[in-house]
């Protein structure tokens, strides 16, 4: 079975890009300006030698660079990232508890990113160069060059301040309604769950704004990408002979255009999952939404060295295994990758 | 569109088949333009030709002579835009196909009517199986279950000695050669056990030996009517019945093989000829060819389209196109000079 190995290859090839991922992330916290002994020990303590020399002691920063690579990689795989001098908890902790909010935003910007760019794309190379192209083409352009920020903001303007149809930045849910119960921390997937139908609502009205702001990037992107594919396989050769052939119209779209033509937008939307997932810095600030792109911000500011060494490492991770899954799907889907030239 | 076309326009297609045998694929007055950046370009020009049951004719031209263009309008299979069908009639068995709706058309192609491509590499769907894209016409026509798709196309691929047909069915195109592809898109264009088999330089992109191979093939389906496109002489000479001759969007001469290869009447064709590089030919070392480009399609003139090139020309031919007239039985020639050898003959 030609998937299965490859899948079994592909996986294994991440596992060196995540160590080198590691060692760049932690020599990159490492070197990165700033003292934080200074922002720990107060401007006193920070310009005591004695205070300082103790506390690099205790928290071992006085061995050498690889030393502390290495305990870090012991404790990271059982689990321990360190300590956040932030929050004075646990880095995993805290990433366990900010990271469902990102996975919800991300997942719902994916949807709308995706969807809609698709069937943009799709409309667009149906009807090339007539209005509705141009229609798309300017969407895609607008909406893959305004910055994010920037269409947060105008997007809380018409959509909350003006006429008031959708929340405030407010996170993930209105002031009445409590957190539904914990199972994946995705508040629209658990509300679903355990039938709580008025939380969901409130989840999915306050996932709207942000999840288009945030995929507002991928859906011109994909709105481009599909649009140019799809003209490539209606130009085709294989779709001269299959009409040749006498298939039904519905055939010919479903066997001999979309698959082809969709095959390598599965590229972009892998990409995009790990690129939304670092473009949710800004949109979580603009909409203060609880997730690690907020609690990264803070973790910035306050030099918690520990807790952004945990969302790059979280961050990279993502990226790193959804490369791999897009891989082994587009293998899945394109017999000339699965079974080699 | 079926409109008489006008007298000017050549003979009675039918005077052209071997006597009393009605044709069964039937091309009258086809005309096709394309809009390019440089203007429109009349692609082809009042083409016609008709095929008997059991014949096979080879169109043979220069690329850009319009050959391909004639049958994919044919067959309606020509984009519209960039390409528009302005006038003609295209018969199938009887059937008019140009005035058939979409629906109807699709049960003409692939049943009645079937092609066989270029570059078979890019004429499969590439992230299908062979055995699926075989039978995937046929599965619509005659309404056949999954299991009976697949037993077809074994039994196709068996028959046009495609080896291992039970594994190859499962393969994509990309696994199989240059020659397993033809023969296995020559199985697919049979699947239907059409009538009519339009070949387009199928042989083009293989190797000598195989091209051998896929044409004692075809040559052993003697009962199709075949329309074989080629700009290679040498296999239309051991393949066809009858030869037409395109240039510049236009039949120039056709008639039966035998009398185009020795006694070519119109100055293309014998130019044409000419080119061909002989090894037994003592005196000829050189390569031949004709002197000159072909004319724009998209500011053709009014009179033949030869004549810059020409080595019989006279001033009469700037005036008009001279018509296919007969120069011998069945064999028509538009060539002014050639008409007036002929009937000084006679």
């Amino acid at each position: 079975m030609g998937l299965v190995r490859f899948a079994a290859r592909r996986l294994l090839l991440a596992l060196p890009t995540l160590l080198g991922l590691l060692v760049v992330a932690f020599v990159l916290a490492n070197y990165l300006p700033g003292d934080p002994l200074a922002r720990l020990l107060g401007d006193v303590g920070g310009s005591d030698p004695v205070a300082r020399a103790a506390y690099e002691k205790e928290w071992g920063l006085d061995a050498p660079i690889y030393e502390r690579f290495w305990v870090y990689l012991q404790h990271l795989v059982t689990g321990d990232m360190g300590q956040s001098t932030l929050t004075r908890r646990g880095v995993a902790d805290d990433l366990l508890e900010f990271f469902p909010a990102t996975v919800e935003l991300a997942l719902a910007a994916i949807v709308v990113a995706g969807v809609l760019g698709l069937v943009l794309g799709s409309v667009a190379a149906f009807y090339h160069n007539k209005w509705p192209d141009l229609v798309v083409r300017t969407i895609a352009l607008v909406a893959s060059g305004v910055p994010v920020f920037w269409l947060g903001i105008i997007g809380l303007q018409v959509f909350y301040l003006r006429f008031d149809v959708l929340p405030g930045p407010e996170g993930r849910l209105g002031r009445d309604f409590e957190p539904p119960t914990h199972i994946t921390g995705l508040y629209t997937f658990d509300a679903l769950i355990t039938g709580d139908f008025g939380t969901m609502w409130d989840a999915m009205r306050h996932l709207l704004l942000p999840a288009f702001v945030l995929g507002s990037f991928f859906l011109g992107l994909l709105a481009r990408m599909t649009r140019a594919s799809m003209l490539e396989v209606l130009r085709a050769p294989h779709l001269v002979t299959a009409r040749s052939k006498g298939v039904s119209a519905r055939t010919l779209l479903q066997f001999h255009i979309l698959p082809n033509a969709l095959i390598p937008t599965v590229t972009v939307l892998g990409l995009a999952i790990g690129g939304l997932l670092a473009g949710a810095v800004l949109t979580e600030t603009v909409f203060s939404w609880p997730g690690i792109g907020r609690y990264a911000v803070d973790a910035a500011k306050a030099l918690d060295y520990q807790a952004i060494l945990g969302v790059t490492v979280l961050i990279g991770a993502v990226y790193v295994v959804t490369n791999a899954v897009v891989d082994i799907v587009y293998a899945a889907l394109d017999p000339r990758i699965r079974l080699g030239e | 569109m079926s409109t008489t076309p006008p007298l000017t326009t050549g003979p009675e297609t039918t005077t052209l088949t071997p006597t009393g045998v009605k044709p069964i694929f039937e091309v009258d007055d086809l005309q096709v333009e394309f809009r390019t950046n440089a203007g429109v370009a009349k692609a082809v020009n009042h083409v016609g030709f008709s095929v008997a049951p059991g014949e096979c004719l080879a169109i043979v031209g220069e690329s850009g002579s319009g050959k391909t263009a004639t049958l994919l309008a044919a067959l309606r299979l020509l984009p519209t835009p960039p390409s528009r069908t302005t006038g003609g009639r295209v018969l199938v068995d009887g059937v008019d196909l140009f005035s058939l709706s979409r629906k109807e058309l699709r049960d003409v192609l692939g049943r009645d009517i079937s092609m066989v491509f270029q570059d078979s590499l890019s004429a499969f769907n590439p992230i299908l199986t062979v055995g699926r894209q075989i039978s995937e016409g046929v599965r619509r026509h005659r309404g056949l279950s999954k299991k009976q798709a697949r037993a077809l196309s074994i039994e196709m691929l068996e028959r046009v000695g495609v080896p291992d047909p039970q594994q190859r069915v499962d393969q994509y195109p990309h696994q199989l050669s240059g020659g397993m592809r033809q023969r296995a898109m020559i199985a697919m264009a049979l699947a239907g056990e059409p009538k009519v088999l339009i070949a387009d330089e199928p042989t083009t992109a293989l190797d000598v030996t195989v091209q051998a191979q896929i044409l004692e093939l075809v040559r052993s389906f003697q009962d199709l009517s075949i329309v074989w496109v080629s700009h290679d002489l040498g296999v239309v000479a051991g393949l066809a019945d009858r030869v037409a001759v395109m240039y510049a969007g236009s039949i120039i001469e056709q008639g039966p093989v035998r009398e185009i290869f020795h006694d070519p009447r119109h100055p293309y064709t014998r130019a044409l000829l000419g080119s061909v590089p002989r090894l037994r030919d003592p005196d000829r070392n050189d390569l031949v060819s004709i002197p000159g480009l072909p004319p724009s399609l998209v500011d053709l003139p009014p009179g033949c389209p030869f004549y810059a090139r020409c080595d019989v020309r006279e001033d009469r031919c700037l005036s008009r196109m001279p018509e296919l007239v007969d120069v011998a039985p069945r064999h028509q020639a538009a060539c002014f000079v050639a008409a007036d050898e002929a009937r000084t003959h006679a």
